[in-house]
């Protein structure tokens, strides 16, 4: 009787019916933007944007440093670290976590039987991800592997052993990919508010054909939003950072942080520390509450504002009130007053028509030199800021112009002056530069000094992109390690 | 708590028994009367000629022997037993020519017809019990014709000791089988690694089968007095029938059944309190507080800890362990009928068991019922069912057992408001007072177990039969949590009430059919021969519900949903796996000279990679009677000589998850916009087509002999296994977007000798004396571990942090490594003596720096301990002499390390208490000493200071019981036991060991970290009295 069935092979399936097979998930609109929100969750995640990320970019540069050099994270900041810092690996990690995932959910959702919208919102901004994840891995660590298939057990030996491919390669992807995107994505997203739209895939294009050094195409790009998008410059600098209006109409493409729902930590980096201030605890505004003024500005940087800098007090906090001034300058865009939670809610704000206006200007600068055309986009910025319009500048009096005006229109925000160093390849200068004006700064404490010497003392040119993770190499030996490591 | 309603109880049971006692003529008369029947089985061939022949069999002493086994040689099928009077009449078909005799405990004889028709026989005892039934995977053999290394435990020594466990009963009594409690708390279970350990990651814990169910079955569902036999199975021969789970041994649990006879009514009880075995010896107060002040003054702190004020306040200050520790009673009653006809026979067990633990506020109970009932419909059809009910009661104290050295002697249990204190006096922060956590806290786990196997079995040829099992084995686990807004910690930091409900369920099936065939070919070829197919489900469903914000205590547990429906969770998990098996074996005797085995199973998996589905466990053994040849048998010294060999495979897939192999996606959140958290669905593990069980390869070489008809036997057995395809959770190249996957990599090997010994000193009519002895040693070493050539399972320390449980190449299972300690550095010239680049200050350690490079570092870590034993074993004595018995139990383990975590921690002056020993630390005013400085900042990392010798000798079990006979009393019964029995009654501990159990692993039955003690349950010296009642 049970013996007749001995053989059969049935006999052996069990049905994993608490797993979630990716063969079988994907069958609704609410699943695929499940699957979107898992790609997110690599990136609003404490290895990444949560904390990572942040510190990677947030202090190796010119305009913020540390206010101390402690800790775990010791090699991560200053320049110190070496092909075994634990937090390259870390990133690399998640991020190709993040793509693997923007992988399978291309594949996956192209083939779901779901409404064309809603496929289109979701395999538009999988394919939008991608670029942005490769966008940093390139910046990050120069050729990379490069995957635009999902992972799985029969193809996995290779995936891991595959060698680096050269970042004009990924340039090329990522430009297909922004194309992909802009033409699946809508241009607003209603209730989901922070996901990608078509003109966050077209900053992204942007950005990316600066890096390329094709101005034709990121002028293109920047006109695309300004003249197409609902985007624009809002008329009040200070609206941009109100935390009641996060979504406002300046903002392009922005991660959605929620109060104490990702390790992040944020608000506790950039929040001034009453002890460290020797301001009496009675005195202390309530956003002292949970500080560790780890990330202060540069003195020389927060005192380079225009006095009439509408700029300078949303960026730069340095009193509590005249009478009562602090020894560090803190980054006030960087918290809510109201909210002194470590793992803040504050938005990680990425493109905005502030950075496209001055991209605009820069790609037009370099392609056709200082024409009206350029001017008019940086004073668009300069006028909302309150100061006067420039004129009359040749190309590299421009040229400068422009980056000194990024530095102050964006500081603290988005990457963009470590990336905008390094796309421009004077990050060692800058931080040189910075040193050297700090020393001539009346610098009240002295860990500023130390640690921007900390950088001076430790950038090498090489180490403008980071080191290969060595313990990535012993599993995959066909990844070389970056010259100088 | 509710002690007392628990005792009233036990009262009433008691006054119901002595009901039933009055009651019992009438009913035991009824009884015989309902089971009275008439034979049904009658011979099964019928035989034209036949010679009729009687006799009568009896002992040397004259005393006739019941239930002699006799058949005919050359008809194996034709036989009977002897009756009341020893006596039996056989009808011997034409052809028959020598009747075999053969009884349990006789040597077995061979007599030759020739013609008589009256045959007595005087039966000469067999010390050695060769004719002893053994059982094995799907069968059983007599130990004569045994071809693999099993062993067989003497259950009734074995449970004279009281346990909640079986598993806890067996230790020490087997050779190669190390059995560990993982703590001293009533229900714990045990670790056990039988010839050393085969795995790293997939689990060592051997295979249970109950009464022929295969897994599925929580022992502690078991009431230990139901068991008939247990038997250890250790060698390849032995396990490869259990295939792709049997690697780690098996552990064969057969239990009562009912026999042939008049009803047999036993009603046994006994009662028995705890106390703490051995106290571990810290500080007291005054000296505590010095040493608190010294680590103050260490750190450079002007302030000290305690100043004479405190001082005063203080008093004499706490003792946790008196504090959280009490006598603690256990009981137990059991009552059980069993009985039967030729054709029916039943065996009918209660039993309650209820033990308190020594922590105060821990209960545990165990209330159990079993039917096991046979009939026999024709010659051609039997059957018979199983069925097990238990429901046990666990609440464990709620708090850790870490209090007795957390808590220093400077807190007291009380504020003078009477209100419990909740902070440490240093330093202010939360002190989880223990009587506070168990009067706030609730934790109930209730396990309802349902067991049940049916068999039938049908004849189709007197020597050819077919049973079928069907088995089902239900477990349902229910755990109440909560705690309380009150619990002072929560109350200082305005933290509410949170509760928690988890529920789960296990089913496992089980079918077996087994085809058996016995065939003779001439008298010198005799075969068994075995073939069958299993077939076994096992599904587990649990669902948890939590809340972290309960506004109200009213409820408890029930009051989930008053809560925040945000703070309210729901979990829910399945798994489930199918295994399909063929199983088959050829038992052939040459002779009775030579013997062969050849086993083999081929086990199916829903858990293997669909390209290994299938696994395959063959093993071949040989067995030679050398006793049977005549040149042994004119040596006239061995009274039995055998030697066996035996080499094969068996598996293990335990640690393979059910879905492991599976691509998955996992489940989380993040952000996108939408005004709060989104469902996330991610990659979570990459699929391996290919993966399987871990493969155990194992040689064995046995010999057993014995001299003085038996009086004295030894068996010993020599072991290699070599485990390849060691699961192992492997690092992947993460550009992959996975960073890990379970894979076959890694390989290891274990070699050892197992030995036991048995003598009868004396067996007379009013004395005897019987001692058995076993001793056992294995080799480990790690052969391969993927790509690694070490790998860090657990590490320490402060400032620096060291690793102290490493897997290392070349190396066994279960070292320790870290710094090795010199001595402590006496004064400053010592340390400038050593030139080492390390800031070291008096009174802190003093290194061997390994690779003299002049400076303290990673490099410098060692091995320093190892948790294998060189030798383990135990030794039991049997005295009876006239009614009294007396039974004597030793276990030993010599050799093994421990490592002691609190040795870590002993620098946190300002939070723990510190063993005795630390009174002698250095200071200015003694400089020669090995303890380091209250503070010592290098003492912080793993070092072999936290290492110690944890050999043992303990007298485990001492009971002395005596026999009161039927007349004595005048009344009508079988017989009535007393008897006294002490456990844990004295220990020899190495003077290093600190805590309290040398023999314990607070990481439970983890391999990769073996030998941790980081104070774990305190085990109990328990004294008991009991009675064993028959009629």
């Amino acid at each position: 009787m049970i013996l007749s069935s001995i053989s059969c092979d049935t006999l052996l399936d069990e049905d994993p019916r608490d797993l979630i097979d990716p063969g079988r998930f994907y069958q609704s609109e609410t699943d695929a933007v499940a699957a979107i929100t898992g790609i997110y969750s690599h990136l609003l995640n404490a290895n990444t944007w949560g904390i990572q990320m942040d510190i990677l970019f947030g202090v190796n540069h010119d305009l913020l440093a540390p206010t101390r050099v402690l800790g775990a994270g010791q090699q991560f900041m200053g320049y110190r670290w070496d092909a075994s810092t634990e937090r390259f690996r870390v990133i690399w990690r998640e991020l190709y976590q993040g793509i693997n995932d923007a992988n399978l959910t291309i594949r996956e959702v192209s083939k779901a039987d779901i409404p064309t919208d809603a496929k289109n919102e979701a395999v538009g901004e999988a394919t939008f991800l991608r670029g942005f994840m490769y966008y940093y891995m390139v910046a990050m660590f120069g050729d990379v592997p490069l995957f635009t298939e999902p992972t799985t057990g029969d193809n996995f030996s290779m995936t891991g052993q595959a060698p680096r491919t050269s970042v004009n390669a990924i340039y090329q992807q990522i430009i297909q990919d922004c194309q992909q995107a802009e033409s699946l994505l809508p241009d607003k997203h209603s209730t989901q508010k922070s996901r990608a739209t078509k003109w966050a895939a077209t900053a992204l294009k942007m950005k990316t054909y600066l890096w390329m050094n094709d101005y034709a195409g990121a002028k293109t790009a920047a006109m695309d939003i300004i003249q197409n998008s609902s985007h624009k410059l809002l008329s009040e600098f200070a609206d941009i950072f109100d935390p009641n209006n996060e979504f406002n109409d300046e903002i392009i493409y922005q991660f959605d942080f929620l109060t104490d729902q990702v390790q992040t930590n944020r608000a506790a980096r950039f929040s001034p520390r009453g002890q460290d201030d020797g301001v009496a605890a009675a005195d202390r505004p309530f956003v002292f509450t949970l500080g560790f003024g780890f990330f202060t500005l540069f003195k020389s940087f927060a005192n380079s504002y225009a006095e009439n800098d509408l700029r300078r007090a949303v960026s730069v906090y340095d009193q509590i009130n005249p009478d009562i001034p602090l020894r560090y300058t803190y980054l006030p865009k960087q918290w809510r007053e109201n909210e002194p939670r470590g793992n803040t809610g504050l938005n990680y704000k990425f493109y905005r028509m502030g950075d496209v206006y001055l991209n605009l200007a820069e790609a037009e600068n370099e392609l056709n030199g200082p024409t009206q055309e350029a001017f008019d986009a940086i004073n668009m910025v300069r006028n909302r800021a309150g100061v006067e319009p420039l004129s009359g500048l040749n190309q590299e009096e421009l040229r400068d112009a422009i980056r000194q005006e990024r530095a102050w229109e964006l500081v603290g925000e988005g990457n963009h002056r470590k990336l905008d160093l390094l796309r421009w390849g004077t990050l060692g200068e800058a931080l040189s530069a910075r040193l050297k004006a700090e020393q001539a700064e009346p610098v009240k404490g002295p860990n500023n000094v130390k640690t921007i010497q900390l950088s001076v003392d430790n950038y090498q040119d090489f180490k403008a992109i980071g080191p290969i993770p060595a313990s990535e190499i012993l599993l995959n030996p066909n990844l070389t390690q970056n010259p100088g490591y | 708590m509710n002690y007392k309603y628990i005792k009233s109880n036990y009262l009433v049971l008691i006054l119901l028994f002595g009901l039933w006692f009055l009651a019992q003529p009438v009913w035991s008369n009824s009884l015989e009367n309902d089971f009275k029947f008439r034979p049904l089985i009658e011979a099964l061939d019928e035989l034209s000629e036949q010679t009729i022949i009687s006799g009568q069999v009896s002992t040397e002493s004259g005393e006739p022997l019941i239930g002699v086994n006799i058949r005919v040689k050359e008809f194996p099928t034709v036989g009977t037993t002897t009756d009341i009077d020893g006596s039996y009449t056989l009808e011997v078909p034409d052809g028959g020519e020598t009747l075999i005799f053969s009884y349990l405990g006789f040597q077995r004889e061979e007599v030759s017809i020739a013609g008589q028709t009256t045959i007595n026989l005087t039966m000469m005892e067999d010390f050695a019990n060769l004719e002893e039934i053994v059982v094995t995977g799907y069968g059983t053999i007599t130990k004569r014709d045994l071809t693999g290394a099993i062993a067989k435990i003497d259950v009734e020594e074995a449970v004279r000791a009281p346990v909640s466990r079986i598993d806890q009963a067996i230790q020490g009594r087997v050779s190669g089988v190390q059995v560990t409690s993982i703590s001293g708390q009533p229900g714990a279970g045990t670790t056990i690694r039988i010839r050393g350990g085969n795995s790293i990651n997939a689990g060592n814990e051997p295979l249970y089968v109950v009464d022929g169910f295969v897994g599925g079955i929580d022992i502690s569902s078991l009431n230990p007095n139901d068991i008939e036999s247990i038997e250890v199975l250790k060698d390849a021969s032995a396990l490869s029938i259990y295939g792709a789970r049997g690697s780690n041994g098996v552990i064969l649990i057969t239990t009562k059944k009912g026999k042939e006879g008049r009803a047999n009514v036993s009603f046994s009880s006994y009662y028995g309190v705890q106390s703490l075995a051995r106290k571990i010896e810290l500080l007291n107060t005054r000296d505590f507080i010095d040493w608190a002040n010294a680590g103050e003054a260490f750190l450079g702190n002007a302030e000290a800890a305690f100043t004479p004020e405190d001082i005063s306040q203080i008093g004499a200050g706490t003792d946790w362990q008196d504090v959280v520790t009490e006598s603690a009673p256990m009981y137990n009653a059991q009552l059980s009928i069993s009985g039967g006809s030729q054709k029916t026979k039943y065996y009918l067990s209660a039993n309650y068991f209820d033990q308190e633990g020594i922590l105060v506020g821990n209960e545990y109970n165990r209330s159990q019922l079993r039917l096991n009932l046979d009939h026999v419909f024709s010659n051609f059809f039997e059957m018979g069912t199983s069925v097990n009910l238990s429901r046990i009661v666990n609440i464990p104290q709620n708090f850790g057992v870490g209090i007795v050295y957390d808590g220093q002697p400077a807190i007291p249990v009380f504020l003078e408001d009477g209100s419990y204190s909740v902070e440490y006096p240093i330093n202010g922060i939360n002190f989880n007072n223990p009587l506070a956590q168990n009067e706030f806290i609730e934790d109930e786990r209730f396990t309802n177990q349902l067991y049940t196997n049916t068999y039938l079995q049908l004849n189709i040829l007197p020597k050819l039969r077919f049973r079928s099992t069907f088995g089902a084995s239900l477990r349902n686990f229910k755990r109440n949590q909560f705690t309380s807004s009150q619990l002072p910690t929560r109350l200082r930091s305005g933290v509410p009430a949170s509760g928690s409900v988890t529920n789960s369920d296990r089913v496992s099936y089980l079918t077996e059919n087994t085809l058996n065939y016995d065939l003779n070919l001439g008298t010198r070829h005799r075969f068994n021969l075995l073939g069958g197919f299993t077939y076994q489900r096992q599904q587990t469903e649990q669902a948890q519900a939590i809340s972290d914000n309960i506004q109200n205590d009213l409820l408890s547990y029930y009051g989930l949903s008053l809560s925040n429906p945000e703070d309210t969770r729901t979990i829910t998990d399945f798994d489930a796996f199918r295994i399909s098996s063929l199983i088959g074996r050829i038992n052939y005797s040459l002779a009775d000279k030579y013997l062969l085995t050849l086993t083999a199973r081929r086990d199916g998996s829903s858990k293997f990679g669909e390209n290994n589905r299938y696994a395959f466990f063959p093993s071949v053994a040989l067995a030679w009677r050398l006793s049977e040849e005549g040149f042994i048998q004119d040596m006239n010294l061995f009274d039995h000589l055998k030697l066996r060999l035996s080499y094969g495979q068996s598996g293990n897939s335990n640690g393979i998850g059910s879905f492991q192999r599976f691509q998955t996606l996992g489940t989380g959140f993040s952000s996108i916009g939408s005004g709060g958290r989104a469902v996330a669905v991610f990659n979570s593990r990459l699929s391996n087509p290919d993966l399987k069980w871990e493969t155990t390869d194992q040689f064995d070489v046995g010999l057993e002999f014995g001299f003085l008809d038996g009086r004295l036997s030894f068996e010993v057995d020599f072991f290699y296994k070599e485990t390849k395809d060691l699961l192992f959770t492997r690092e992947i190249s993460s550009q992959t977007g996975f960073t890990t996957r379970l894979e076959n990599v890694g390989s290891l090997k274990n070699n050892g000798v197992d030995f036991l010994a048995n003598a009868v000193i004396a067996r007379k009519k009013d004395f005897a004396w019987d001692l058995t002895f076993n001793i056992s040693t294995y080799k480990n070493e790690i052969l391969e571990l993927g790509s690694e050539n070490s790998i860090v399972t657990r590490s320490h320390g402060v400032n620096v942090s060291n690793p102290s449980g490493q897997l290392i190449v070349g190396e066994p299972l279960g070292i320790f490594t870290g710094w090795n300690v010199l001595g402590v550095y006496r004064d400053q010239d010592q340390i400038d003596a050593d030139g080492l680049t390390n800031n070291y200050v008096p009174g802190e350690f003093r290194y061997e720096d390994i690779n003299g490079d002049g400076t303290i570092d990673q490099n410098d870590v060692t091995i320093v301990g190892n948790s294998n034993p060189d030798f383990y074993g135990g030794l039991q004595n049997t005295l009876t002499y006239k009614g009294f018995d007396l039974s004597a139990f030793f276990q030993f383990s010599v050799g093994n390390d421990i490592f002691n975590e609190r040795k870590l921690l002993s620098t946190r002056t300002q939070v723990d208490n510190a063993y005795a020993t630390y009174a002698n630390a250095w200071s200015d005013a003694n400089r020669d000493t090995n303890i380091p400085v209250p503070q010592a900042q290098n003492a912080q990392a793993s070092t072999s200071f936290a290492v110690e010798d944890a050999s043992f000798l303990r007298l485990k079990t001492l009971s002395l019981g005596y026999e009161i006979r039927p007349e004595q009393l005048g009344i009508n019964m079988e017989s009535l036991r007393v008897y006294v029995t002490a456990n844990n009654l004295f220990q020899l501990v190495s003077s290093e060991y600190s805590n309290y159990d040398p023999e314990v692993n607070t990481q439970g039955t983890n391999d990769r970290l073996r030998g941790y003690d980081n104070i774990a349950y305190p085990t109990a010296r328990t004294l008991l009295i009991g009675f064993d009642l028959r009629f």
